[in-house]
C-alpha cells in the first residue's frame, strides 16, 4: 500500500514545484575566490558570470552589466537606476546552467572610488515582449586607484 | 589637402570606433527570439527534446552580436521550420508519455489490490502443493 502510494505520487507530482532563476559571478579563471579588488580607472578586468535556469521551462536571458555605488545597488525588486553599459544574451533550457567569460571596463563613477560592479539578470517576457528584470542580481565592489 | 586628410583621419577613427562598439539589439530581433523561446517551451512542455533548437538559437544571438544579422536571420528562419517540423510530432509524443504514465498509474493502484485477493489464494496453493503427498494417520 505505501509503495503503491509513494509510486502513485511520485509519478503525479508537478514537474517543477519551486521554480527559480540563479547568477554568480566568478574570477578570471571562472572559480570562486580571488576577485579582483584594486582596478586602474578605465582599465579592463576579466571575470566569468554563471548563469543558471530551474524556472521549469527554456528562456531567454540577459545579464546587464552596470557600475553603481551603494545607494544605487538593485535590490530583489527593483533594478539599478544605472546606465547600462553592456549586456549578453542567451537561451537556457530547463535545469540549464552556462558560464561564460566577460571583460568589462571599470571606472569611476561622480567621483566615487569605491564602486561596485552589477551584473543583473533579467528574463524576456513574451506575455507583453518585453525584458522583466528577475530580482537576481550580483555585484562585486572594487576600489578605483588613478 | 591637410582637409582632406584630417576627413580621412576623422572618417576612420569613426568607423574604428563603430566597429568596436558593442552590438546594439534591436527589439524586433528580441521580439523574434522570444516567440521561438515560447514556441520551443511548448514542445518541452510536451516531453519533446529541445535541445537543438535552442543551441541554434544560441548560435543566432551570437552571428548576430558579432553582426552576421543576415546570418542570424537565416537561423532562425531554420529554427521556424525546425519548430514547425517538431510540432507534427509533438502531439503524438504528448499521448505517447500520457498513456505511459496512465498506465503506470493503474498497474500502481492495482498492486494493493492484487496482493490482497491474490496473496492468499497464492500462499494457499503453495501450501498445498507442498503438502499433497502428506498423509494422514491416526
Amino acid at each position: 500500500m505505501i509503495a503503491s502510494t509513494l509510486g502513485i505520487a511520485l509519478t503525479l507530482r508537478p514537474g517543477n514545484p519551486e521554480p527559480f532563476t540563479a547568477i554568480g559571478l566568478l574570477n578570471e579563471d571562472c572559480k570562486i575566490g580571488e576577485y579582483p579588488k584594486v582596478v586602474f580607472n578605465g582599465s579592463n578586468i576579466k571575470l566569468c558570470v554563471y548563469v543558471a535556469n530551474y524556472l521549469g521551462y527554456p528562456a531567454y536571458f540577459k545579464v546587464v552589466y552596470k557600475l553603481a555605488v551603494t545607494e544605487t545597488l538593485p535590490s530583489n525588486t527593483t533594478y539599478s537606476p544605472e546606465q547600462p553599459l553592456r549586456e549578453w544574451r542567451i537561451i537556457l533550457g530547463h535545469s540549464e546552467e552556462k558560464t561564460f567569460p566577460v571583460n568589462v571596463s571599470v571606472y569611476t563613477l561622480r567621483g566615487e572610488m569605491r564602486i561596485a560592479l552589477v551584473f543583473e539578470l533579467w528574463v524576456y517576457d513574451t506575455s507583453v515582449n518585453t525584458w522583466t528584470y528577475t530580482g537576481r542580481w550580483t555585484h562585486l565592489y572594487v576600489n578605483i586607484t588613478v | 589637402m591637410e582637409k582632406f586628410i584630417y576627413s580621412v583621419i576623422t572618417l576612420l577613427l569613426i568607423l574604428s570606433s563603430i566597429a568596436i562598439l558593442p552590438v546594439v539589439f534591436s527589439s524586433d530581433f528580441d521580439s523574434e527570439i522570444g516567440v521561438l523561446v515560447e514556441k520551443a517551451g511548448e514542445l518541452y512542455s510536451k516531453g519533446l527534446n529541445i535541445t537543438v533548437v535552442l543551441e541554434k538559437l544560441n548560435r543566432a544571438i551570437a552571428l548576430y552580436e558579432e553582426g552576421g544579422v543576415e546570418d542570424a536571420d537565416m537561423l532562425l528562419s531554420e529554427v521556424n521550420s525546425l519548430i514547425g517540423d517538431m510540432r507534427a510530432l509533438a502531439d503524438r509524443v504528448y499521448l505517447a508519455n500520457m498513456v505511459i504514465k496512465v498506465v503506470t498509474i493503474l498497474v500502481l493502484a492495482v498492486i494493493p489490490l492484487a496482493v490482497y485477493f491474490l496473496l492468499p489464494r497464492i500462499y494457499l496453493y503453495v501450501w498445498y502443493k507442498t503438502r499433497r503427498k502428506w498423509i494422514l494417520s491416526r
